[in-house]
């Protein structure tokens, strides 16, 4: 049987005495690409960093590629996570070039040895030319537009060959040609077998693309998989009764299909 | 230049030590610039002179003392501000005023006249013995090969600390030892500019280096070689002018920072 490259199964997180997320249980296997929808503060990029190993869990479990990692990361199964975090945090004004911030994923793995074999350059150089970055290779990161530094930050992600990509909204920053270009990334991605968990908020373009979504306000409320759409009930248990749920698309997940409806 | 040195035998021991503390000074302000650490350098800055007052009262060596009363004290904030949860800036804050108040309280205590107290407060890089130099040479050489092991580390740990540990480097342990290591390049920088102003030397070289500098190993060279210029440039107008040598080398520091501001190679906004 194909084990999951990700399992997740009843993840409770607690921090400053809060609960965050409870009874989280996921499922994702090679080549398969998940969404993670819901309001702010809903536990989304709190999900994502307990997957990545940045915030202790407070119980459950989480296994990645068959390995238990809910209280111990073997450096070997925690090198097969690429995590892009969300833009903002990242500082525009380091002093670094868009092939630099590729290759610190690379360096990152041996500190040691600050020098690049000519393999690991030409695998740099690769990832910024699959985001479509070559040009701005030796461009300073902080002269590159936010869209431009989100693809460097994916490129980077993906130069140790991840089996497991984590995306906390990696949308940000982009326009619509980017976009469009971030989803054919994706969709290539997870047809080379790469599994890819991303935080969104836009529920219609998000849904559109993914094999899964999951609707998370603490716990989930929903879980779907590629046609079967999110009932009415709980986008309103999610946002409020105050929304309208328009679908532009048919391939959309999380969408009732009202063609037409008023504003 | 050999016959000056001949002639002023403490003038050699002077450029030694300018030397050493300019090449760790200059090499740390990197760490200070990319970890946002420059109240950090100011506050030890001040809170070594506790540790000063304590080598005055018990009779050692005020710069060993120093160094390990400012170890104590930056190991301090780092458990404060990581176990209070609070912004590093306040925990600093709070510890060098306590420990600049414990050193004012310990020198009105002690009965007899205050030792050299202006050489502490401005520096008095003239004034370096044989004693000193053994002292600050071996601990400059070993902050320098901390800094040449952890550069990597410390660069990708500034540059995103999530993405640092989801890497596997235990960021915690390379922030304490970022701390210890600026901890010590700042009480020997006292030594050449004095409390008041080693923060200058921990600040200054990188943020002139950093306007031309795009990768973090072009930043490092620059910046030494920044904070090398400085401190000679500093110590020979000092010699050739009769001025104070920790204001002078604090002075030519400032005015290469000014002449960088016309530099516009890398003058990178924040979008």
């Amino acid at each position: 049987m194909n084990e999951p490259i990700l399992r997740i199964d009843d993840l409770s997180v607690h921090l400053g005495g809060q609960t965050i997320l409870e009874g989280v249980d996921l499922a994702l296997s090679r080549g398969e690409f998940l969404g993670i929808v819901g309001p702010n503060g809903g536990g989304k990029t709190t999900l994502i960093r307990a997957i990545a190993g940045l915030i202790p869990i407070t119980s459950g479990a989480i296994s990645i590629e068959g390995h238990n990692v809910t209280r111990r990361r073997p450096p070997k199964v925690q090198r097969r996570i690429g995590y892009v975090p969300q833009r903002l945090s990242i500082d525009p004004t380091f002093p670094a070039r868009a092939i630099d911030v590729v290759a610190m994923g690379l360096r990152a793995m041996h500190p040691l040895r600050p020098w690049l074999s000519p393999q690991e350059k030409e695998r740099a150089a690769t990832c910024l030319d699959r985001v479509e970055m070559a040009p701005f290779a030796y461009t300073p990161f902080g002269a590159l537009s936010g869209g431009q530094q989100q693809r460097v930050m994916i490129a980077r992600a993906l130069v140790n060959q991840p089996a497991l990509l984590l995306l906390d909204e990696p949308e940000t920053g982009m326009d619509l040609s980017g976009q469009e270009r971030f989803y054919r990334l994706t969709a290539s991605l997870a047809h080379e077998g790469v599994g890819i968990v991303m935080v969104g908020h836009d529920i219609g373009v998000i849904s559109a693309r993914v094999d899964q979504i999951a609707c998370l306000r603490r716990r989930i409320h929903y879980h779907g998989h590629r046609g079967s759409p999110i009932p009415e009930a709980v986008m309103r248990d999610l946002y409020g009764d105050h929304i309208q749920i328009i679908a532009h698309d048919d391939r959309c997940i999380g969408c009732t299909h009202s063609h037409g409806a008023a504003p | 230049m050999i016959a000056l040195f001949q002639t002023y035998p403490f003038l050699l021991d002077a450029v030694i030590a300018g030397l050493v503390v300019a090449l760790v000074t200059g090499a740390f302000s990197v760490i200070v610039l990319l970890q946002r650490l420059a109240f950090m350098g100011v506050g030890i800055g001040h809170a070594a002179f506790g540790g000063v007052a304590i080598g005055w009262v018990a009779g050692i060596s005020p710069l060993g003392s120093a160094m390990l009363f400012a170890m104590g004290v930056a190991t301090a904030i780092h458990w404060a501000a990581t176990r209070g949860r609070l912004p590093d800036d306040s925990v600093i804050g709070i510890f060098f005023s306590a420990a600049m108040a414990f050193g004012v309280l310990l020198v009105g205590l002690y009965p007899a006249p205050t030792p050299d107290l202006m050489g502490f407060l401005f520096g008095d890089l003239l004034a370096v013995t044989h004693a000193d130099l053994e002292l600050l040479v071996p601990a400059g050489v070993g902050l320098l090969i901390l800094a040449g092991v952890l550069f990597e580390s410390w660069t990708i740990m500034s540059f995103h600390e999530d993405l640092a540990r989801t890497a596997g480097l235990a960021t915690g342990r390379l922030k304490l030892l970022a701390l210890l290591g600026l901890a010590m390049a700042t009480v020997l920088a006292i030594k050449m500019v004095g409390v008041v102003l080693a923060s200058a030397l921990l600040i200054a070289p990188a943020a002139t280096a950093r306007r031309w500098s795009h990768r973090p190993f072009v930043l490092l060279l620059s910046s030494l070689g920044v904070a090398v210029t400085g401190t000679l440039g500093g110590i020979a107008l000092a010699w050739r002018f009769d001025w104070p040598v920790g204001a002078t080398i604090v002075l030519v520091l400032t005015t290469l920072f000014l002449a960088s501001l016309a530099f516009k190679g890398s003058a990178i906004a924040a979008r």
